[in-house]
């Protein structure tokens, strides 16, 4: 398990994301104590840094420095100067990446686990999702029933996947459209139904007719 | 204020200013020469004195002009190099002159003082903005991610508001960073397409509760030197207009290949005519402004100064009540490279 250190010092942005790399099965860990942060580092010996620029006794750049004196483990900058001149400084001083304020839990999600590849050349892993006997691969695209495959589009993929991700409970409309404008697929309301009709369709050949379940206002939700 | 005379001009007045003491010198020259005539001087020895003190006084005379030429010439350079090289200013040689130059000196000084006093207010209210905006962006960050957990109307409405709340400020640090001069802009070849797929990816949830459409049609290989990130950022203005003024329809952001244009299109109730020369000039809302979708008159002002600063041109043009075309040309040429030889 990824071990990940979180140095930021607005109470909710650190319990939130904590929160949500905990959810991605990571171990996490929030530094309280900022006068000195370079012993909880050396105990916690994490995988990955999140270090936010601005600090309360010395800034972001200060601790970069001092990590990087003793360790090349990846750092991810959370700031809210998200222009090219924060960047390179941030670069230049062994930041591997940057995020900036405000921003997206799945953006955040998606940085940290490139740079852990990167790192720690992992690959990644196949999760199949099993959706009442019918293995559901993301990565691939794919529905398998026994010996029979069915091909998704990208966009039947990509809400699907959201769908699964959040499997028991409904997912409204606007969130499935925001998700799939996330990945530059840009659907409107009608796309949305056509798109999930044919999902059903295809979930449906193999006498699976209520894998999709719709409430109206509510939006729709993978049977658990 | 009088504008700066030609030599010939100078030189007129300069005739003018010594004319009064000229005709009392000639006057009393006259009066001499009388009285010594009528007392029976022989005329030789009148006309000879005469002909002294007429040298005498042209030369006089001439020295006089020639100075009042350059004195009016160094006020001439002066007055072009203002605020700067009093220092020049030629050595005063009367009482009034000394006096003028004091005033001068002291009006110079009140000036840097003024201006400098001015200059660092600014700047400490600019530094203070950009740490304000700098500042929120921690609750904001802090709302987005308690907001991000919860999938309620409500919970929707109000990330649509962050949304809005987000650009604002990011709206308000761009004017900062674009008040403060040219640089900080970093031009390398990039994506056309990406650049425009960056500026739309926020906008999501506000097309889905409009149920507008969106498209992207951009070939995949159009590059072209820009800032990415300022580029983006005056999409996001055309983008956050369009999405306000367009109720049923939607919008596309296309590139004209026979042009070399890129085109923002909506299918929104459009700008009038007699608005549509003005509408980038700072806080101009146009004559239909109205309700909740009133403009703000910041947006497409920094649309197009964004635009202006890296180089590029922002064309507008609209048929009320069927939408707006935003035009950005890219003015890109490609140079030959260079061979030297060694």
């Amino acid at each position: 398990m990824f071990r990940l250190m979180v140095v930021e010092d607005d109470p909710v942005i650190s319990r939130k994301v904590a929160e949500f790399l905990t959810l991605w099965g990571y171990e996490v860990r929030c530094v309280e104590d900022f006068n000195d942060i370079m012993p909880d580092f050396t105990a916690f010996d994490p995988h990955l840094v999140l270090l936010d620029l601005k600090l309360p006794v010395l800034g972001g750049y200060h601790w970069c420095r001092e990590i990087r004196r003793q360790s090349s483990v990846p750092i991810l900058f959370i700031t809210s100067a998200g222009d090219s001149m924060t960047a390179v400084t941030a670069m230049s001083l062994g930041a591997d990446d940057l995020i900036a304020k405000p921003f997206d839990l799945s953006v955040l999600g998606a940085k940290i686990e490139a740079l852990l590849r990167r790192a720690y050349a992992y690959p990644a892993a196949p999760a199949t999702y099993d959706l009442h006997g019918i293995a559901y691969d993301p990565a691939a695209g794919e529905l398998r029933f026994g010996a029979h495959t069915a091909a998704l589009t990208r966009n039947e993929n990509r809400i699907l996947h959201t769908l699964t991700a959040h499997r028991g409970s409904f997912v409204s409309r606007e969130k499935l459209m925001t998700a799939l404008w996330e990945t530059d697929e840009y659907i409107d309301d009608n796309t949305l139904t056509v798109n999930v009709l044919r999902l059903r369709r295809k979930l449906g050949q193999w006498g699976h007719q209520d894998i999709i379940l719709t409430r109206k206002g509510m939006g729709y939700m993978v049977k658990p | 204020m009088r504008t700066t005379l030609s030599p010939h001009q100078a030189l007129a007045a300069a005739f003018r200013q010594v004319r009064r003491p000229a005709a009392l010198v000639a006057a009393c020259l006259a009066v001499f020469s009388l009285v010594a005539a009528l007392y029976g001087m022989p005329a030789g020895a009148i006309g000879y004195a005469l002909l002294l003190c007429a040298a005498l006084l042209i030369a006089a005379y001439v020295m006089t002009l020639a100075r009042c030429v350059r004195q009016h010439q160094a006020a001439a350079a002066l007055l072009r190099s203002l605020p700067d090289g009093l220092e020049t200013y030629p050595e005063p040689d009367s009482p009034a002159n000394a006096d003028n130059r004091q005033l001068l000196h002291r009006m110079a000084q009140l000036y840097r003082n003024a201006v400098f006093q001015a200059n660092s207010r600014y700047e400490a209210t600019t530094a203070y903005y950009t740490m304000w905006s700098h500042q929120v962006k921690t609750p904001l960050a802090a709302m987005r991610l308690l907001l991000a957990g919860e999938d309620t109307p409500l919970a929707r409405q109000l990330l649509g508001e962050l949304f809005k709340t987000e650009q604002y400020v990011d709206m308000a640090l761009n004017y900062m960073r674009l008040d403060g001069g040219p640089g900080g802009f970093s031009f390398r070849p990039c994506l056309l397409r990406s650049v425009a797929a960056d500026a739309a990816r926020p906008f999501g949830l506000l097309f889905a509760q409009k149920k507008l459409r969106f498209a992207i049609d951009i070939p995949e290989d159009i590059s072209i030197v820009t800032d990415a990130q300022w580029l983006s950022f005056a999409l996001e203005q055309l983008l956050s207009n369009a999405v306000k003024y367009t109720a049923q329809g939607g919008v596309t952001i296309s590139w004209d290949a026979r042009a070399g244009e890129l085109c923002v299109a909506d299918t929104g109730r459009g700008i009038r005519p007699e608005d549509l020369p003005r509408v980038t000039e700072f806080g101009f809302t146009g004559s239909s402004a109205s309700g909740d979708s009133r403009p703000t008159g910041i947006g497409l002002y920094l649309c197009g100064l964004t635009l202006k600063r890296l180089g590029h041109t922002l064309r507008l043009a609209s048929d009320p009540g069927r939408g707006t075309r935003a035009y950005i040309r890219f003015h890109q040429r490609t140079l030959a490279p260079q061979v030297t030889d060694l």
